[in-house]
């Protein structure tokens, strides 16, 4: 077969074993790869009501079909597992070599079971699969575990590693790979801690056939320059940096836990000032062509760089109150040298620090918190507890969905999760779209399932709350398809027809012959799977909401006074359903499942 | 009557201009997106095929007018008023 080897390494560190199974073409036809192939198998290889940090939660890595076609910006996999923050799917994405070595030892997906009762790092190649002893590595930042590996491994390998944030579970935990590329988000780097994993190392050269190589030569040409044109400028520029100067002037930029009272300044850490004020380079992940990457020289911090986007200036920045840009780009490094997602982490400290103001943490709480000059010393200290589960760490290590339910008081209230994963930099008091797809996102307040803020943004999205639901819809199948081809997402605005254009290089790839139209039905039935699944862990109709802040206290701003009720965010979540075709309390018909061909 | 307008700049076009704000003044009152791209790329030459198409009397589409800092307007809606803030924002709005 073309573009695909067919098989799946299944892994189980528990008894140090591994086989292979085939992959059925007509599942690759229904799901493709990446992000909708790691929700098919997720499916079938999680036992239903398994616990996150059981042996039987399968870590899934998934490459795609557009690996290895040298296609700009297609050197991504996913990685998917069941979520220790929601309970419910957990994928998230990354990029770069280590997909070319995941795809290059003869699988499409890498499924990892079982839970080992020592520290290991896996070595996979041709020769097989080694699992030695990695308790030397415990305790090391990503960066040093990563680079002890290339060290004595050897060249070839690609790594995964997670950082001392992964080994005690921090449930926000990420994975790293590639130099401090992060699979961040749903704790995916806590998974691989409960199994004992320090880090999996991939290495092979697997040739595979395409099967229409001119074509894709011509293609893989035109692309690389259109994704040098006007529709990635920003992407290339600044990076998402951008965004901080442009949210913060809309009103959209979350500041203080999503309070947004603030007599702070953040243009000091904008985009344009770090980009003239700091030593900023840009790095590309391997085939890539646009370079989103902006790498940012801390200041006094020596010659570290830190590779900063827009979600961690955000989360790290005006979320908890601070424009201190050293605070911000030292804080961004230590949660990647850690291994933990920088958004939870910033929004489970924002949570804390509101609380503490508020005169809400219960005493034998703060009896674990060391001592703090400021507030850019608190939120030092707190990841550091975090990153250790040391003292008040090992509390907001939980997130703060957990966090918040054990103290009560109100603090619920203003801890800004959905489903238990913690909100990114879009206000969805102002853009109602995007607040009606953290609503009902399968993994819980996630801007990158749905791209719904481009709804919000362009001049045409003024439909009613009605309308909100088709755009979701439209959105999330779109982006359900980019994720499973996989495409980047800043690659979306090259494609005039994205339907048109990628079933054609899909077909050229496999030698398929599907249609743009099936291409997007594909979208629909990776979204109603994932739905499936978390219905299937127990979701109800309840978990589909936002934090109670964003309903009750509306921004105060007299120029551009936005809010959202709850009974708005209720039609919404009805046209939402009633776009899905699914049941007035979010189920999913026999029917609709049996027209998508999906079996439960 | 004249107007006044100030346009700020976002992105890279800051980084080209140098500039975060720019003040603006037309002798008539009816100023449209064509006079406003005019007058920048008689200001700041540079922004001309980054920025603006001068050619075309529009923005290059990797940006977007926005006035007020309140919704998006393409070209043809614009009704700028004196003392308006015009923004000129990256039209990527991903991250």
């Amino acid at each position: 077969m073309f573009g695909y080897h067919n098989k799946i390494l299944i892994i189980d560190v528990s008894s140090k074993s591994w086989r292979w199974e085939d992959l059925q073409e007509e599942v690759l036809k229904d799901f493709i790869g990446g992000s909708g192939l790691g929700a098919y198998l997720l499916f079938n290889y999680c036992p239903p009501r398994t616990d996150p940090f059981s042996p039987e939660n399968p870590l899934i890595f998934c490459a795609s079909p557009l690996v290895g076609s040298r296609l700009t910006t297609t050197s991504k996999f996913a990685v998917v597992s069941k979520s220790p923050q929601t309970g419910f799917i957990g994928d998230s994405l990354s990029s770069s070599s280590l997909a070319l070595s995941i795809k290059g030892i003869g699988a499409d997906a890498v499924i990892i079971l079982g839970s080992s009762n020592q520290w290991l790092s896996l070595k996979v190649d041709e020769s097989g699969i080694q699992f030695n002893d990695a308790s030397h590595l415990i305790g090391n930042t990503t960066s040093t575990t990563e680079g002890h590996l290339i060290e004595t491994l050897g060249p070839g390998y690609g790594t995964a590693c997670i950082g001392p944030a992964g080994e005690n579970m921090v449930r926000f935990a990420s994975i790293s790979n590639d130099g401090g590329r992060q699979a961040g988000r749903t704790g995916n780097g806590a998974v691989m801690g409960s199994k004992k994993i320090k880090a999996i190392s991939f290495k092979g050269y697997k040739k595979l056939n395409y099967f229409n190589e001119l074509s894709l030569s011509e293609t893989r040409r035109q692309l690389a320059i259109k994704s040098l044109g006007e529709a990635t400028e920003k992407y290339r520029t600044l990076g998402t940096m951008a965004n901080l100067s442009v949210f913060e002037r809309l009103k959209v930029l979350p500041i203080g836990n999503f309070r947004n009272q603030s007599n702070k300044d953040f243009q000091s850490i904008s985009g344009e000032a770090i980009h003239n004020e700091e030593k900023v380079s840009t790095s590309h992940c391997a085939n890539c062509t646009i370079g989103c990457e902006k790498l940012v020289t801390i200041p006094n911090g020596g010659s570290a760089k830190v590779r900063l986007e827009y979600q961690s200036l955000f989360a790290l920045g005006p979320l908890v109150g601070i424009s201190d840009r050293e605070t911000i780009l030292k804080s961004s490094k230590f949660c990647d040298e850690m291994g933990m997602d920088t958004i939870s982490a910033g929004s489970t400290c924002a949570w804390f620090m509101e609380a503490m103001q508020k005169g809400l943490i219960p005493n034998r709480w703060l009896e674990l918190l060391p001592t703090y000059e400021n507030d850019e010393d608190l939120l030092t200290k707190l990841l550091n507890a975090i990153s250790e589960r040391s003292g008040i760490g090992d509390i907001l290590a939980e997130g703060s969905a957990r966090a918040s339910k054990e103290i009560g008081l109100g603090t619920e209230d203003f801890a800004m999760h959905v489903k238990g994963l913690e909100m990114p930099g879009y206000e969805p008091r102002s853009l109602h779209t995007m607040a009606l797809a953290l609503a009902v996102s399968t993994r819980g307040a996630c801007h990158n399932r749905s791209s719904a803020y481009e709804y919000d943004f362009a001049s045409s999205s003024n439909g009613g709350k009605s309308s909100k639901g088709r755009m979701v819809v439209e959105g999330e199948d779109y982006s359900a398809v980019m994720d499973s081809l996989i495409w980047c997402k800043f690659v979306r605005k090259v494609f005039d027809e994205f339907y048109v254009e990628s079933s054609e290089i899909l077909n050229n790839v496999t030698g398929w012959d599907m249609d743009p139209n099936q291409l997007a039905r594909c979208g629909e039935r990776i979204n109603n799977l994932k739905k499936q699944f978390n219905i299937r862990e127990g979701w109800v109709k309840d978990q589909d909401n936002l934090p109670k802040r964003i309903f009750t206290e509306p921004l105060s701003d007299d120029e551009n006074r936005q809010s959202l009720s709850e009974s708005d965010l209720g039609i919404m979540i009805k046209s939402y359903y009633d776009a899905r075709e699914w049941t007035s309390d979010g189920l999913i018909p026999e029917s609709k499942l049996k027209s998508l061909g999906i079996e439960c | 009557m004249a107007i006044s307008l100030t346009v700020e700049l976002y992105g890279n076009s800051r980084i080209i201009a140098g500039q975060k704000f720019i003040q603006l003044k037309f002798a008539e009152s009816k100023v449209g997106a064509a006079d406003v791209i005019k007058e920048l790329a008689l200001l700041f030459p540079s922004l001309d095929g980054k920025v603006l198409d001068l050619g075309g009397k529009k923005l290059l589409s990797s940006y977007v007018f926005n006035l007020n800092g309140v919704g998006f307007q393409g070209p043809q809606k614009l009704k700028l008023r004196d003392g308006d803030s015009l923004l000129i924002l990256p039209s990527q709005a991903g991250g």
